[in-house]
């Protein structure tokens, strides 16, 4: 055996050590946070095949970078960061380009409101989309959405205002005709 | 432009726990009005898509981390290799120059006035050994990578 090929395979046995938790929190942390997780992601991508890769690839990097012993919230909080970081990183190579598909409404028991939110969704920027997600279903505040979307609190504060103003235009007409 | 209560007012509707106070309040301001209405369409929406979404099993994702752990780990350690071997391949090239410029001049005088003829020759073989070890180190390492790529296109590693 040389060194050329024990070092890689040393590097390789040691990386499984690396990983920071067992498979039974990684279990048990997955089926807590998956699921908005996910939601999250395709209502700001738009897109099922971005959602899937994009939820997968969170989840590889959180357990790659070996994060401090942390209480529930704050980890959900670190794996919308690091799916926001990835989200940013398409947008910027602009490989999202693709306008988002209004899916399917299914059989939810109202059809028509669905449909408007995702109307509405795809009328809205992936940043306001993102924002207003983050405040509106994920109840964070401004500093909590600076800390995952990695911009400052006073632009939160103005972007977050404009993408609720414009989702309420593009809402209220069918709140009001359901009253 | 904002309201202090809006989280409030996210969270009441959340929880569909609003107190009176805080209903008055909304019908008053038109930041919460606004944030009560779009908290109501896409609350429902949230839960929909998570209580309908197919998600991997998380094994399948544990296992998917795992590989590419060790990937990051091999692509870090090749690193260091990749540099040991261009450092070995610079010094082998160094040597080479060297000695055929140096070994006629070391029969005859010495390298450096301070060094003597003896002192030259210690040297000289004591480089000599050095590049000996390092080309026959590249020299296996370079047999290894091939038979690796011969493998790895034959599909067998």
């Amino acid at each position: 055996m040389n060194v050329a090929y024990t070092i890689p395979n040393f590097a390789g046995a040691h990386a499984e050590e690396d990983l920071l938790m067992d498979e039974r929190d990684f279990q048990i942390l997955y089926d807590r946070t998956a699921r908005p997780l996910w939601a999250y992601l395709i209502r700001v991508s738009g897109r099922k095949d971005v959602a899937d890769d994009v939820m997968q690839e969170t989840f590889c990097r959180f357990l790659a970078r070996k994060p401090q012993a942390m209480d529930e919230q704050s980890t959900r909080k670190y794996l919308f960061r690091i799916a926001s970081n990835l989200l940013n990183d398409r947008w910027r190579r602009k490989e999202d380009a693709e306008q988002p598909e209004i899916e399917e409404a299914g059989f939810s028991r109202d059809v028509d409101a669905r449909l408007d939110v995702q109307r509405t969704m795809q009328q809205l920027k992936p940043r306001e989309r993102q924002l207003l997600w983050l405040a509106y279903v994920e109840e964070m505040n401004h500093a909590e959405i600076a800390a995952t979307t990695g911009l400052s609190t006073l632009s939160i504060r103005m972007l977050l205002f404009r993408a609720r103003r414009k989702a309420a235009g593009l809402l209220r007409p069918a709140i009001m005709v359901k009253g | 432009m904002h309201c202090e209560r809006e989280p409030e007012t996210v969270h009441a509707t959340r929880h569909g726990s609003c107190s009176a106070d805080l209903l008055h309040h909304i019908e008053d301001c038109p930041a919460c009005t606004e944030a009560r209405h779009i908290a109501q369409a896409l609350l429902p929406e949230a839960v929909f898509l998570q209580s309908t979404v197919d998600l991997p099993p998380a094994m399948q994702v544990w296992e998917s981390a795992q590989s590419k752990a060790q990937t990051f780990a091999l692509e870090r350690t090749s690193r260091v290799l990749t540099i040991l071997k261009a450092a070995g391949f610079v010094y082998a090239a160094i040597f080479v120059v060297w000695s055929i410029r140096t070994f006629p001049i070391v029969k005859h005088y010495s390298i450096l006035p301070a060094v003597t003829g003896e002192a030259a020759s210690t040297s000289l073989a004591a480089a000599v050994i050095g590049a000996s070890c390092i080309v026959s180190g590249l020299w296996y390492m370079l047999r290894k990578d091939k038979h690796v790529k011969a493998l790895s296109h034959s599909g067998l590693s």
